[in-house]
C-alpha cells in the first residue's frame, strides 16, 4: 500500500464518473495536440515549401493575408531582378484551385527558364511545355490517381499531366506546377504574380545577404522581404490560425480543469468520513490534501494518455480528408506533447486546490460525523 | 513525571455560545489509568474525548500532552499517529480498503518500510484472531470482527494511550465483552493507558477510575473523591 492506493481504489469504485472525466481531459488534450500539431505542420510545410525550391528570399505584398492573396506586378519583379547581388528574381503565381470537381490543391506557375525549374526532381515524364500542361507532386498524383498522360481538370480547364515530381517538402508534394503564362491567363491576372522567389548570386555570405535583403525591401513600400522560415510565421493567415488554435486550446484546458475540480469535489464530499478517519489515525492535513491532489493528477495522467492517442488519430483523420489542400499533415513532435502534458499536469493540482482545502476545513471530529 | 494528558479549564461551545458541550473542565489522565467516562447522552462525553486527543480544539482553555501544550491540527495529527490509538462506536473503517490495508494505512507515514508494515499487520491480525480475514473488506465482517480490526489499527503504532468512544455501543453483549477483555488485557500486558466512554454499568465497574459528566461538567471523579459504594 502507498499514497496511490486510496485514490486509485476510489477512482475504480466510481468507474463511470472517472471514465467520463478521463474522456473529457482526453478530448481537451487530443484537440490541443491535433490543433497545435496541424498548425505547426502547416507553418512548417509553408516554410519548407518556399525554401526548398532554391530561393533565398521571398518577396510578398506587404501585409498579405495568405500565400494566395498576395499580388505583385511584373514590372516590380523586373526592378527586384535588377538589385545588385541578385542572381534572379522569379515572379510566381500560387493559388488554390479545385481539381476534377473533388479536391482542392495548390497550383503554382513558374516563369520559363527560371532557377525554380532546376529544383524540380522528376520521377516520371518531363517538365510542362504547353500552357495546358502540369507537373504533379507525387502526393497529389497519388491522391488523385493520376499518371503521366492523364487529363486533369484545374479550375474547370483540362490540363495534361506532363510529369510527376518528388520534392522534399510536404508542401511541394502537394503542388501542381505549370508554366506561369498559362496560369496567369487561367486565373485572370495578366502581368501580375503572387510572390517573387529571389535567388542571390553565389557564393552567399550572411552579411552580404542582409544587405541585399535591405536593398530589395527599399525597392517598393508595398512589398515585404523575408527568408522562408520568417515568411511562414509572418503571414497573417498563419498568425490567425495560431491565435485560434491557442484560444481553443486554452478554453479546452480550462474546461477540463473545471471538470476535474467538479469530479474531485463530488468525490471528496462523498468521503468526508474517510478523511475524518485518516485525520483521527494521524494523517496530517497536508498529507490528506496530497491525497486529493494525487487523485486529480491520476485523472489527468489517464486523460493525457488517451488524449495523445485521440490527438494523433484526429490529425490523421483531418489530413486523410482531402479538403485541406493536402497541407494539413500530421505533425507530432515531442515539444507539442510536452506542452500538452505540462498544461495537464498543471490543471490536476490546480483543480484539486479547492476540493483539498474543503476536506481539511472542518475539524476531524466533525468530519468523522460526516459533517462537511 | 507530568500527566499523560491534562485539560486546563477547557470549554467547548457551539452556535456562538448557545450550546455549551463542555463547561470549564479540568481533568488529568495519568499513565496507566483505566478510565470509564459515563453520563447521560449529550452530557459532553464525546466532546471531552475529542478534545483529549485533538480531534476537536477547545473554545477556551488548553490541553497539555506529556506536559507540553499542543496546538494546531498538524501537531495533534503527528501526536495521534505516534502515540494515540482510537476506537469508535461505529468502527470507522475505510470501506474501499481490505482488513490488512485498514491497519496498514495507520503506519504509512511512520518510517516503517513496506515489509516491516506487512509483518506488523500479520502479527496484529493473528493476535486478534483475524488471520483469515486479511484480504476481506469491512462490509464482509461481523460487527465484532470490525471492531477488532479497529482495535488492531489502534495498536498498529504501539500507542501509549487508547481512546475509545462507546466501543461496545454497536455490538452484542458477547462481542462487547470480547472487546473490553481485549482492552483490559492490553492495559495489563502492554501498559497502555485507556480512556473509554460507556453507557454500560458493568463495563464502567471494571475500570479502575470512573468519571461522570453531567451537562458538560465533571459531576464525579473516583480519583478525587472516595467511590460512593466504598462508604459504609
Ligand atoms: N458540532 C456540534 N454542533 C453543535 N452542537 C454540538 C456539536 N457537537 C456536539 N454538540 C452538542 O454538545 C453537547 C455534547 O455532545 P457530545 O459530547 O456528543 O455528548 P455525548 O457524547 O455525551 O452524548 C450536545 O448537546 C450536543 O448536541
Ligand atoms: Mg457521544
Amino acid at each position: 500500500m502507498n499514497l496511490l492506493t486510496l485514490p486509485a481504489r476510489n477512482l475504480l469504485s466510481q468507474r463511470m464518473r472517472s471514465a467520463l472525466t478521463v474522456l473529457g481531459i482526453a478530448v481537451a488534450v487530443g484537440s490541443f495536440i491535433a490543433l497545435t500539431g496541424l498548425t505547426r505542420g502547416l507553418q512548417d510545410g509553408y516554410a519548407q515549401g518556399v525554401g526548398d525550391v532554391g530561393g533565398d528570399f521571398v518577396v510578398a505584398q506587404r501585409g498579405t493575408y495568405s500565400l494566395v492573396s498576395s499580388s505583385i506586378s511584373e514590372e516590380l519583379v523586373e526592378r527586384l531582378d535588377a538589385v545588385p547581388g541578385v542572381e534572379e528574381a522569379a515572379g510566381i503565381i500560387l493559388s488554390i484551385a479545385e481539381v476534377d470537381d473533388e479536391a482542392n490543391i495548390f497550383v503554382a506557375g513558374w516563369p520559363d527558364g527560371s532557377f525554380l525549374w532546376r529544383s524540380l526532381v522528376l520521377e516520371q515524364g518531363v517538365a510542362p511545355v504547353g500552357d495546358r500542361e502540369v507537373v504533379l507532386g507525387r502526393a497529389v498524383a497519388e491522391a488523385l490517381g493520376k499518371t503521366v498522360g492523364d487529363e486533369i481538370l484545374i479550375q474547370y480547364e483540362p490540363f495534361r499531366v506532363a510529369g510527376i515530381s518528388v520534392p522534399d517538402s510536404v508542401f511541394n508534394q502537394n503542388v501542381a506546377v505549370a508554366r506561369l503564362p498559362g496560369l496567369q491567363e487561367l486565373f485572370g491576372r495578366p502581368a501580375s504574380v503572387s510572390l517573387v522567389q529571389v535567388r542571390l548570386a553565389r557564393p552567399v555570405d550572411a552579411r552580404q545577404a542582409a544587405g541585399v535583403k535591405a536593398a530589395l525591401a527599399s525597392v517598393s513600400p508595398v512589398i515585404e522581404v523575408s527568408d522562408s522560415a520568417e515568411f511562414a510565421q509572418n503571414m497573417d493567415f498563419v498568425k490567425t490560425v495560431d491565435a485560434i488554435t491557442s484560444a481553443v486550446s486554452l478554453v479546452m484546458i480550462l474546461a477540463s480543469s473545471i471538470l476535474v475540480a467538479n469530479t474531485l469535489l463530488m468525490s471528496v464530499s462523498e468521503r468526508v468520513q474517510e478523511f475524518g478517519i485518516l485525520a483521527a489515525i494521524g494523517w496530517t492535513p497536508a498529507r490528506i490534501r496530497l491525497l486529493v491532489v494525487v487523485e486529480g493528477v491520476m485523472l489527468c495522467v489517464l486523460g493525457s494518455l488517451f488524449g495523445i492517442g485521440l490527438g494523433v488519430a484526429a490529425m490523421h483523420l483531418v489530413s486523410w480528408l482531402r479538403i485541406s489542400a493536402g497541407l494539413l499533415e500530421p505533425y507530432l513532435s515531442v515539444a507539442i506533447v510536452a506542452e500538452a502534458l505540462t498544461w495537464v499536469m498543471l490543471i490536476g493540482p490546480l483543480a484539486a486546490l479547492y476540493p483539498a482545502w474543503r476536506v481539511t476545513r472542518a475539524p476531524p471530529s466533525a468530519a468523522l460525523r460526516g459533517v462537511r | 513525571m507530568p500527566h499523560l494528558v491534562e485539560l486546563r479549564n477547557c470549554r467547548r461551545d457551539y452556535d456562538n455560545g448557545r450550546i455549551v458541550a463542555l463547561d470549564d473542565v479540568s481533568f488529568t489522565v495519568a499513565r496507566g489509568d483505566f478510565i470509564a467516562i459515563t453520563g447521560p447522552s449529550g452530557s459532553g462525553k464525546s466532546t471531552l474525548l475529542d478534545i483529549l486527543c485533538g480531534l476537536e480544539e477547545p473554545s477556551a482553555g488548553e490541553v497539555l500532552y506529556d506536559g507540553r501544550p499542543v496546538r494546531g491540527r498538524t501537531a495533534w495529527a503527528r501526536l495521534r499517529a505516534a502515540r494515540i490509538g482510537f476506537v469508535f462506536q461505529s468502527f470507522h473503517l475505510i470501506p474501499a480498503l481490505t482488513v490488512a490495508e485498514n491497519i496498514e494505512i495507520a503506519m504509512l507515514w511512520q518510517g516503517l518500510p513496506a515489509r516491516g508494515r506487512a509483518s506488523r499487520v500479520t502479527e496484529l491480525l493473528d493476535r486478534l484472531g483475524l488471520g483469515d480475514r486479511r484480504a476481506q473488506h469491512p462490509m464482509q465482517l461481523s460487527g465484532g470482527e470490525r471492531q477488532r480490526v479497529a482495535v488492531a489499527r489502534a495498536l498498529a503504532n504501539r500507542p501509549e494511550l487508547i481512546v475509545a468512544d462507546e466501543p461496545t455501543g454497536s455490538l452484542d453483549s458477547r462481542s462487547g465483552a470480547d472487546i473490553i477483555n481485549l482492552l483490559e488485557d492490553l492495559r495489563r500486558t502492554a501498559a497502555i493507558t485507556i480512556v473509554l466512554v460507556t453507557h454500560d454499568r458493568s463495563i464502567a465497574e471494571r475500570c479502575a477510575r470512573r468519571v461522570e459528566l453531567v451537562d458538560g461538567r465533571i459531576a464525579f471523579d473516583s480519583a478525587r473523591e472516595p467511590v460512593p459504594e466504598a462508604h459504609p
